[in-house]
């Protein structure tokens, strides 16, 4: 079932204007995650490049639903420019609030937790 | 862009042809034939009468089915549920045995599942890839007990044409009742029932530019398709579905079928020609491919898989263009088209997969306008897809 989005609802504007979306190039300093939701094939994958513990750019790439889409975009609008504890304080209740998603929804802010969680699993390593 | 979107829909409804309008509004006014059908004691209620008959005469010719064969109904499921559920029911003391096929419509489905309830078997026969029934796959399906098979005749989702006049020789020969479906080819393929061994066919005019809310079920004559009607109370179209007729809706399909006749060939001519158009504007950026074979499907639907992609993005990044992801009667429920699914197609590339349905009034120029939106947003897309690369190829999913 499809979602419609008034214009002036977060998921919108995200979804259409995708703020910091793309990939970053291969580099030691880079780091890629990437999540796949059983429930529906949807796809998120964040990458960010860490200097001196802050994630000095994000980017996304997210196959899904506009609601998916807009996740990829609001992770890299709270991360970009933070320490990488930021990674830790994703949570589905911040995206779900944040980005007013419909219970339907929450799976995308799933995929958004998981990624970000396992980026910081691996950076605290 | 147009302040409408380009509706390209029309596999879940058309609008209603300004002729039909005119007659279905010389049925409703003081000064029209708004009198009851059945008030046979004066001459208002036999020109209403009349004008149900001629509207029957209409949707006869269309189809080579006898007047007298022909039920109103409220539109295809009702007259799906007469057909199976009543068929099944009336044939109940010589078995309990149904068969049908995975891909059919809802109305299909729900009524078979509601038949299990009863304490019938139901068995749906797995269609290809291609989402064709194989004739012999529903062969083998036919038992003893077997009373009832039910099949489409078009796949309101994928436009593919089932091979009906063989299931029917198949039927036929085992001496099963065929119902078929055919919603989605009235006036868009010829039938001819005269020729056709069905025992009952379900029509709708919503899908033909007349109204919604009327539809009408085939009973064969000879030799008698009999059912049990799901009703009671007046008597009316012989028994089988009784309430006062609505003659508005009753001349609306009947001039929509009248339209039909004259339009057939034209109107298939018009729409091969604009999904050709929709088919080239949409396959240049590649990764684009039907559902479904492309060689056997009317030519109004196209279902196609854009690799890469999600289709409810597409829908809701290209406001312009008005279509349907899978079958716009099972969007009420999330679950994806249990048709692409039957076809082998698995999760993701149903979600990337879109229906387009170009009708009689759409012009070239709109298919031009859908295009480049569509063309715009797919490319957007893909170039946030993590399953896109580049290149064009879609990664491994």
């Amino acid at each position: 079932m499809s979602e419609y989005y008034p214009e002036s609802h977060p998921v919108w504007r995200l979804f259409r204007e995708t703020p910091g979306a793309g990939e970053l190039a291969e580099a030691p300093d880079v780091l890629v995650s990437e999540a796949r939701s059983p429930a529906d094939g949807a796809v998120l994958r964040l990458s960010v490049q860490v200097m001196d513990g802050v994630l000095v750019q994000v980017r996304f790439k997210a196959f899904g639903c506009p609601a998916c889409i807009a996740c990829g975009a609001w992770l890299v609008s709270r991360l970009e420019g933070q320490g990488t504890e930021a990674l830790a304080g994703v949570s589905v209740v911040a995206l779900a609030e944040g980005l007013q998603l419909p219970a339907t929804r929450r799976h995308c802010a799933v995929l958004a937790e998981e990624v970000a969680h396992d980026l910081h699993a691996r950076l605290a390593r | 862009m147009s302040s409408q979107p380009v509706y390209l829909d029309h596999a879940a409804t058309t609008p209603v042809d300004p002729r039909v309008i005119d007659r279905m509004q010389a049925c409703l006014g003081r000064k029209g034939v708004f009198a009851n059908p059945a008030s046979d004691s004066h001459a208002p209620g036999r020109a209403a009468a009349r004008e149900v008959e001629l509207a029957r005469q209409a949707l006869a010719e269309l189809t080579g089915a006898d007047p007298r064969e022909l039920v109103w109904t409220s539109g295809a499921t009702e007259a799906i549920n007469l057909a199976i559920l009543g068929g099944a029911r009336f044939h109940a003391g010589r078995g309990r045995h149904v068969v049908t096929s995975a891909i059919e419509h809802r109305a299909t489905l729900d009524a078979c599942r509601a038949l299990e309830a009863e304490g019938f078997e139901v068995t749906r026969v797995d269609c290809g890839s291609d989402g064709r029934v194989s004739p012999q796959a529903l062969a083998d399906a036919l038992r003893p007990d077997t009373v009832l098979a039910s099949v489409m005749h078009v796949n309101n989702e994928t436009g593919v044409i089932q091979d009906i006049e063989s299931i029917a020789g198949v039927c036929s020969e085992a001496g099963v009742a065929l119902h078929v479906d055919a919603a989605q080819s009235l006036g868009k393929l010829p039938i001819d029932l005269g020729r056709l061994p069905v025992a009952m066919m379900s029509f709708s005019a919503h899908k033909l530019y007349g109204p919604k809310g009327i539809g009408a079920l085939f009973l064969r004559r000879r030799p008698r398709a009999r059912v049990t009607p799901l009703m009671y109370g007046g008597g009316h179209e012989r028994g089988l579905r009784p309430g006062t007729l609505a003659t508005h809706q009753i001349a609306g399909m009947g001039e929509a079928c009248r339209i039909a006749i004259q339009r057939l060939e034209q109107d298939q001519q018009h729409l091969s020609g604009l999904a050709d158009r929709l088919w080239q504007g949409l396959r240049r950026p590649g990764g684009v491919s039907f559902n479904g074979d492309p060689d056997r499907r009317i030519p109004g639907i196209l279902n196609l898989h854009v690799a890469g992609i999600d289709g409810e993005s597409l829908v809701a990044g290209a406001p312009g263009v008005a279509f349907a992801l899978g079958s716009a009667c099972t969007s009420a429920s999330p679950e994806p088209s249990h048709v692409l699914r039957a076809m082998g197609h698995d999760e993701q590339h149903i979600r990337a997969s879109l229906r387009l349905s170009p009708g009689r009034f759409t012009t070239a120029a709109e298919i031009d306008v859908a295009v480049a939106e569509l063309l715009a947003e797919i490319a957007r897309l893909r170039e946030l897809s993590p399953l896109w690369h580049s290149g064009g190829e879609a990664l491994p999913q």
